[in-house]
């Protein structure tokens, strides 16, 4: 009978007790009892569904404690209903002053910014803010440029918006507005005019990925200037982005077709990583999460849904058997 | 052998789909519509966990055809609605750029 030292030219060890998965991935070891393995995997798994089935929506927060608000319903074009994730469940929050669309939002649950978007009347850009306490939303000062579907990072209080659409206006734009927790000023243009984009990350050090319809840029922003980052492998807008410059992700999202990919960035190149199981475009995306956690609610997959998936990347210890 | 399960099962929420299930076996969703109600419709890899998956989640498995006609209906409806979603005085390039374009016909795999 051959061995597996006569196979892999390599005895396996006997560990008494199983090490930490985070330290033995790729190790193959005996315990006594069971050959073992540790592996590292990323995947999607299903969450609470939201309250209200909606698309065009927008969020922040973490997979724990995540936010989400604004869309558009089956009967309500502009919405103003907020909710709040739990990592379980959806629990509803307190709603928008003015309900909208296509807008973005940053910051942590307990402390939301919602700029833009579009709103009644007749499909306006929007140049509303609104500051979330946890509890209720507080009308902030507005941008110069009303603008949709534009992109974001930061916090309430050191904020940079992007790009977007001032329709009847401008209409697609590389305008780029920095709020300092007291005014709004333009700054830098991007590198070009785009909208459906997202962006993660905090002011000094933002990302602008992808765009509509099957945009493959990635630009980064240091608080000054933009520069050219990665492509994506599948460009596209209105996905979901979470982290940080060199540590994001995106997933899902449409460029004439929904798309399920996912990938993830580290500051120069973009990986694929698992799909998401529901494809959907204008999706909330949890915007304070990371390449190891981050949520995705709602959108269109055509039809609106109230679906939301979970994303983890996790290390665990596996029995190997002979199946 | 067959490389995918067709079959619709309402999404409860939570653990609906675990990570684990995910590693298991190949999981797609998509919206379909029987001419009343949306559908969840899913595509799942074809070995015993993908479908002890669907049985234990009371799902009801379809043909291919089945399953695509139910995601066809909803597709057919989601296009419907982005062509009545009209403005005023906005020209067809304002209006993909704010509504994005017209939803396609998804093919399950």
């Amino acid at each position: 009978m051959t061995t597996y030292k006569n196979i892999h030219g390599k005895k396996i060890k006997f560990l008494a007790s199983d090490p930490p998965a985070t330290v033995a991935e790729g190790q193959v070891w005996y315990n006594g009892a069971d050959f073992k393995t540790a592996i590292f995997s990323e995947a999607w798994s299903s969450g609470g569904n939201l309250n209200v089935t909606r698309g065009s929506l927008s969020g922040s927060g973490t997979l724990t404690a995540g936010l989400v608000a604004g869309g558009t319903t089956a009967t309500v074009a502009f919405e103003d209903a907020t909710e709040e994730y739990d990592g379980t469940s959806w629990t509803n929050g307190g709603n928008l002053n003015t309900g909208r669309k296509l807008s973005a939002t940053m910051g942590p649950q307990t402390a939301g910014f919602q700029v833009g978007g579009i709103k009644a009347p007749a499909n306006t850009a929007s140049a509303n803010v609104e500051d979330y306490d946890g509890s209720s939303w507080t009308n902030g000062t507005a941008l110069n440029l009303g603008r949709y579907a534009l992109g974001g990072a930061g916090t309430n209080s050191a904020t940079v918006v992007f790009g977007g659409n001032n329709i009847g206006g401008t209409g697609t734009t590389a305008n780029v507005e920095e709020w300092n927790g007291s005014a709004w000023s333009e700054v830098n243009n991007m590198p070009a005019a785009i909208l459906g984009q997202k962006g993660c990350g905090v002011l000094t050090a933002a990302l602008s990925i992808g765009g509509n319809s099957s945009n493959v840029t990635t630009s980064h922003y240091d608080g000054t200037n933009w520069s050219e980052g990665g492509n994506l492998t599948t460009g596209r807008g209105n996905g979901g982005a979470a982290g940080t410059l060199t540590a994001a992700i995106l997933a899902s999202g449409s460029n004439g077709g929904l798309q399920a990919a996912t990938e993830i960035y580290d500051g120069t190149s973009w990986k694929n990583s698992s799909d998401v199981a529901t494809a959907r475009g204008e999706l909330a995306g949890s915007k304070e999460g990371s390449t190891a956690s981050m949520t995705i609610a709602g959108g269109e997959s055509p039809s609106r849904t109230n679906a939301t998936e979970e994303f983890t990347a996790e290390f665990s210890v596996k029995t190997i058997t002979d199946s | 052998m067959a490389i995918f399960i067709y079959g619709t099962a309402t999404n409860t929420g939570k653990n609906f789909f675990t990570h684990q299930d995910r590693r298991n076996f190949f999981l797609r969703g998509y919206t379909g519509h029987d001419g009343s109600n949306n559908i969840d419709t899913w595509v799942i890899g074809a070995n015993e966990k993908g479908a002890l998956w669907l049985a234990e989640k009371s799902g009801t498995e379809q043909t291919k055809a089945e399953a695509q006609a139910l995601v066809k209906a909803a597709d057919v409806i989601a296009r419907t609605a982005w062509d009545d979603n009209d403005v005023d005085d906005e020209s067809a390039d304002e209006k993909v750029a704010r509504l994005g374009a017209k939803p396609g016909f998804i093919t399950l795999p």
